[in-house]
Parts: structure tokens; sequence; C-alpha cells
């Protein structure tokens, strides 16, 4: 794998990652505001 | 697509042929190569089937007649929630996975999977999780017993083994992220020159649509049981009444990931059997692109349906009109997927090889259990069967002859890849009716004590219910025996023995993983193939 590849994987990768975090504190969010 | 070709032909001179791998135990525990971690990734779900197995018989054994003959209920409800989380977390999720991480850098024509470190991390975390769930029926209270939705507030009022459980979802749920992630990063940054989204095989196409899916509602389904375990630790209050909470507010968060999970275990066996019957059609998949819109549309569908988990819980007629006609909509890219299939074999020149055998039984039995969705969508009839064996008839016509008969079609058709060597098709053969007959006598019976009131989830049940239940367990005995047959078959295959595989064992298959030799080789595609 060239570094390049490894960039651009790391960025696809990161981008994915933040996806993943922001769903989860959607989900919180919504449970703190529906439920508590 | 769907037949590509590649101006890449491995030779015993060329690139490919270096196969240096490393040796002992090092090779599992470190692993890092795709081939070697799909394998270790099939053989976990391969135990954890069986694991799972040994509770739905112990279900079965107890609920061959009427009255408390081996378990008490407690014992029994810690066997179904067991069972269902177990075959969900444990066989169902990572047998997929295992099937991506052997197939998808081989169909794309990668080296690897784009974060072969990582991949190995995915994997090791998989047998934590098992044993927490294992474990926790030993631990005091036993094990979790609210059923595999982990409802509140039952789930608030568990003992340990519910915290067992949160940290058990908790773990395979970070190793489904990882799995995600690398998965679509393999398939969007990775292709060999050539390899275009829309000349994908199916499967590539399926797996890169639920590892979105994954990416979506995982992190919903951590959020949830982290809710819980605060709720019952931190003194926090999202889903306990008492607190001024809502436990109806746990469900929508818990059916949110719920309903996509479902098309998470099924739509990679779509892509198996959009692999499978072309090949013994010797056709051309029907429809391709329309079959790639059919899998996104019934992705998105699938965020948008949840509540109709929930109608019995009571909501406005306004909200069960839309989730009851939303919920029929999934009917219609699911109906167009049907359809392509049977297309496909549409006067093909079609052979019955076992891996055939399973795909058509997928597409028959499955589509048994898309009705009685269908069914279960109509609100008023919802709430008549609700958590009755109606609706554990139709899971099992989804999860069982859905994902587990899809699973096996690929498993025949890739495994002269992956071992080298051909199953003995007469066993497969044999394998797949003897699977086909008792999975039907097993679970058609529960349609009828479904209808006919038989609540789900008890260890007792009136006497009336009786000749369907019996047999029912028998079924379910002979289903369980059946499956023994592949895992014999596997084991051979694994060990060298049977018959050699050429490169290419079947007429009609075409694709990049059927131009490495078989078995495929340590290091494939070192040098990128260009697809044409």
């Amino acid at each position: 794998m060239t570094p390049e590849q490894r960039r651009k994987n790391r960025n696809t990768a990161s981008a994915l990652v933040i996806l993943v975090i922001a769903v989860m504190v959607w989900a919180f969010w919504r449970g703190g505001s529906l439920g508590g | 697509m769907s037949s590509v070709t590649a101006d890449h032909v491995p030779t015993s001179h060329g690139h490919d042929d270096h196969d240096h791998k490393p040796h002992g135990w090092r090779r599992w525990l470190f692993a890092t190569n795709h081939k070697d971690i799909g394998t270790m990734y099939l053989i976990f779900s391969f135990c954890m089937l069986l694991e799972g197995g040994v509770l739905a018989l112990l279900l079965r054994t107890e609920l061959f007649s009427p009255g408390l003959q081996f378990f008490q209920p407690e014992l029994f409800n810690q066997f179904t929630t067991m069972h269902g989380l177990i075959m969900i977390f444990g066989a169902i999720m990572p047998a997929f996975v295992g099937f991506a991480n052997w197939m998808i850098p081989l169909q794309i024509g990668a080296s690897d999977m784009a974060f072969a470190r990582m991949n190995n991390f995915s994997f090791w975390l998989l047998p934590i999780g098992a044993i927490l769930f294992t474990v926790s029926f030993f631990v005091p209270g036993g094990a979790n017993a609210a059923g595999w939705t982990m409802y509140a507030p039952l789930s608030l009022q568990m003992g340990p083994g519910m915290d067992f459980n949160i940290f058990a979802v908790h773990i395979l749920g970070a190793s489904s992220i990882m799995g995600a992630i690398n998965i679509i990063v393999t398939v969007l940054n990775m292709r060999a020159p050539g390899m275009t989204l829309m000349k994908m095989p199916l499967f590539c196409w399926t797996w890169l649509i639920t590892a979105y899916l994954l990416l979506a509602i995982m992190p919903v389904l951590a959020a949830a049981v982290t809710m819980l375990l605060t709720d019952r630790h931190f003194g926090t209050a999202f889903f306990n009444a008492a607190a001024g909470g809502d436990p109806v507010l746990y469900q929508h968060v818990f059916w949110f990931f719920g309903h996509p999970e479902v098309y998470v275990m099924i739509l990679p066996a779509f892509g198996i059997v959009s692999a499978v019957v072309p090949a013994f059609s010797r056709k051309p998949l029907f429809g391709y692109a329309s079959m790639v819109y059919a899998t996104a549309a019934i992705a998105i569908l699938s965020f948008l349906v949840w509540a109709h988990h929930m109608f019995a819980t009571g909501m406005p007629v306004t909200g069960q009109l839309y989730f009851m006609y939303a919920t029929m909509l999934i009917s219609i890219p699911t109906g167009v997927k049907v359809f392509n299939w049977v297309a496909t074999m549409w006067r093909g020149s079609l052979t019955f090889e076992t891996p055939m055998l399973f795909a058509i039984g997928f597409i028959f039995v499955f589509t048994i259990g898309g009705f009685t969705g269908l069914i279960l969508a109509v609100a008023p009839i919802d709430i008549a069967v609700h958590d009755t064996y109606y609706v554990i008839a139709h899971f099992h016509y989804v999860m069982v002859a859905g994902s587990l008969f899809g699973m096996y079609a690929g498993a025949y058709y890739w495994l002269p890849k992956w071992t080298g060597r051909m199953y003995d098709e007469k066993l497969g053969k044999w394998h797949f009716w003897s699977s086909m007959i008792s999975f039907n006598i097993t679970f058609f019976p529960m349609h009828f004590l479904g209808l006919a009131g038989m609540p789900r989830r008890y260890a007792d049940y009136a006497a009336q219910f009786t000749d369907f239940n019996e047999i029912a367990t028998i079924g379910a005995f002979w289903f369980g025996l059946s499956q023994l047959i592949f895992l014999y078959l596997a084991i051979k295959a694994w060990n060298g023995r049977g018959e050699p595989a050429p490169a290419n064992p079947w007429e009609g298959a075409t694709g990049l993983e059927w131009s490495v030799p078989s078995p495929a080789p340590f290091h494939t595609f070192v040098t990128p193939p260009v697809v044409k």
C-alpha cells in the first residue's frame, strides 16, 4: 500500500468515526430530552 | 456488471505465488491477513451457532410437553434471551463479516483489507463478548432473562447478568463498527483499476450498504444500553418510570437499532444469493442496477419503520397507519430482488449443486417469511398476534431460512476457493434436504400455534397446543443434527481431504475470485489486476 493510499484510507475512516460519534451523541440527546 | 474479466492471470511464476505465512499460534493471534481473519470469523461464528443451537434445543426439550419438565421458568427465560443474543451477535453477524473478509478483497482485486491490524482487533473482541455472554449464566441471579431486546423496566431489575450483557453488547458493537469502517474504506478506496462501483459483484454492494447501516445503528444500540447501565447504577432516569423516565422511549431507541439490524443480517445473504443464482443458471444476473438500487432502498426504508415492533404499546392511529404503510413499502424493493433472481433463472441452463439448492431454498422460504412479515405489518393483526409464536415463526423463516441458508449457499460455493478441495456433493445435498424439511417441520407449525394464541417466552402452555409443540421439537432436533453434516464436510475440506478444486470449479461462475488458484494463495493481488 502506498503512503498516498494509506492517507486516503485514514481520511475516509476519520470521516466515518466522526459519523459514529455524531450518531451516538444524537441518541443520548434524544434519550435525555424525551425520557429524562 | 456482472461478468468482469481481468488481464491479470496469476501463474505459478507470477507475483501471487509467494505464499510466505507465519506458522503456529502467532499466525492466528497476530493475524493480519484477510483470509486468516475471515477463517477465524467463520469458525468462531459456527461455534456460536452450536452454542445458540444447544440453547434452542434445551428450549424445545422443555416445550415438548405442557407443564414444567426440566427447567424452572426463570432459567427458561435465560435460555430464550441468550439464544437470541448469541445467534444474532455471536453467530449471524460475525459469520457475514467472515464472508466479507474472505471475499471482498478477492472480488474487488485488493491485496487485503484497508486496516489489517484493526481487522485483527475487531475479531479478537468477539471471544471476549462471547465469554461475557456465556459466563453470565453463572453469576448470581443468572443470565439476562429480559429477552434479547432488554426492554426496560425488566432489564433495570435484573441481576448482574444484565451488566455482563451490556458490556458484551458494547464490545461486540465496537467490533462491528470497526469491521464496518474497514469494509467501507476497503470497498471505496482499494478497488482494482477498472473495478468501478457498478462493476462490483453484488456481494460487495450489499456489504457496503450493510456497513453503512451498521455505522448508523450500532452507536444507537450502544447509547441505549449505556443509558440502561446508568439507570441501573448511576441514578439516571432515562427509562425508569418511578423516577420520571419513560420505558417506551427505550423501545423506540432499541428498535431504531433493531429493525435495520434485521437487514444487516439479511442484505449480505442477498449478495451471496445474487452470486450463486447466476453461476448455476449460467446467465448474468438479471437487473444488476435495479438490485443495487433495491438494496439501497431497503436500507433507507429500514430506518423509517421501527415502531411497527411497538403497535401493542399504544400509539396514535396516524402513527399506526404511517408505520403500517411504510413497512409494506419495503416489500417493493424486496420483491424486485426476488423477481430478479427468478428472472435470472428463467431460461437459464440450470444445474442444482448444493449452493444452488440452498440459494433456491433461500428464495422460497425467505419469501414465506417476507409474506408473514407483511401480515404482521398490518397493525390490527399485529396487535392480535403480538408476542405469540406467529412472530417466532416469522422471524425464524427470515433469519434461519434467510440468513443461515444464504450463508450455506455461500459456504458451499466458495469452500473450494477457501480450502482447495471439493466437498462431497451427495452429502451436501443431504444437508440441504434434511435442513429444508426439518426447518419447516420445526417452524411451520408455529404459525398455527401463534394464530391459536400461544404466547412466546413461556416455559409452559395449555394442553391444546401440545401436538404442534411435539412436532416442532422433533423437527428442531432433526434440524440440529443435520447441521453436523456441514461440520463434517467443512472439517474434511479444511483438512485437505476430497477432490482437489480447480481455480474455477463452477462452469458459470464469473468474477476476480475465480482467477486466482484454489486454495487462494496467502497473498493475492499484490499487483492489482486491471478489470476490463
